[in-house]
């Protein structure tokens, strides 16, 4: 049986605050919110808001094909981190990362699996969202 | 009324064995495991072993980017067929489809982002999604 697990404030508020400064560090750019989702050895992450300014443009002006071009090289020196800071803030392996950007939303979806199950207190809720300024 | 309508876990079910039917018939590569959860207004499906043969040779023989450029073009030709696939199993219309696969694993990570949660017996198994956005700062 599946067990879910809602991660915990502390965590998914260092988490997003890590995730933040990586954005505006590397992009200069602001994500709008981040949605966590904890299941077996599965961390499921939404990030709002992720595509920069330029792309947008570029979308609106019929170059998506460009616009997709950035965003591949956007998100390979994005993502890697992100796997990182997951391994540095959850304390655990991660075994996987896949994500995908969806430039027309500005959705990034990542899927971390880790070696283990993450030894986190168990909670009464399945999910959690964290917003800027929430650590 | 809601007691005709499917568990959340029956829904899982039923689309975990609708998309191992898809990527047999599709791209002729069953995977060995398909895990589907929802959680409120999103899904999170994980395939595993869902990399052809012909994808592993690449790969094996040095051509990891040729490899990476056919898994994209397989994803982009399945993209319309998986989302539909999904919409008519679940009864709603997904507004984001998010797909990424890692060749040395195999495995293939989907989330679909519905316009709402699926109608299920159990909704509260589902979850409610808790979104505070920049202007709560």
């Amino acid at each position: 049986m599946r067990r879910a697990n809602l991660l915990s404030e502390s965590i998914t508020s260092h988490l997003s605050t890590r995730i933040r400064e990586l954005y505006e560090h590397e992009l200069d750019h602001q994500v709008s919110a981040i949605n966590y989702h904890l299941f077996d050895q599965t961390l499921i992450l939404i990030l709002e808001g992720t595509v920069t300014p330029p792309e947008q443009l570029l979308t609106r002006i019929s170059q998506k094909d460009l616009a997709r071009q950035v965003r591949d090289v956007l998100d390979r020196l994005v993502q890697p981190q992100i796997r990182t800071l997951i391994e540095e803030v959850m304390n655990v392996e991660v075994v996987d990362f896949l994500s995908d950007t969806a430039i027309e939303s500005g959705r990034t979806g990542a899927i971390a699996i880790f070696e283990f199950r993450p030894n986190l207190p168990p909670q009464t809720d399945r999910q959690s969202t964290s917003a800027p300024g929430s650590a | 009324m809601t007691e005709n309508l499917p568990t959340r876990g029956q829904l899982e079910r039923t689309l975990s064995q609708r998309l191992l039917a898809f990527y047999r018939q599709q791209i002729g590569q069953q995977p060995s495991k398909v895990t589907c959860q929802f959680f409120a207004e999103k899904l999170a499906i994980i395939l595993e072993d869902s990399i052809t043969p012909a994808e592993q040779v690449l790969a094996q023989e040095g051509k990891k980017d040729l490899a990476e450029q056919v898994r994209n073009g397989l994803d982009e030709a399945t993209r319309p067929l998986l989302k539909s696939l999904i919409e008519e199993t679940i009864g709603i219309e997904v507004v984001d489809l998010l797909s990424d696969a890692t060749l040395d694993t195999g495995r293939t990570g989907i989330i679909a982002i519905f316009e709402t949660s699926p109608a299920v017996r159990n909704p509260e198994s589902l979850g409610t999604t808790r979104s505070r956005d920049r202007s709560a700062r």
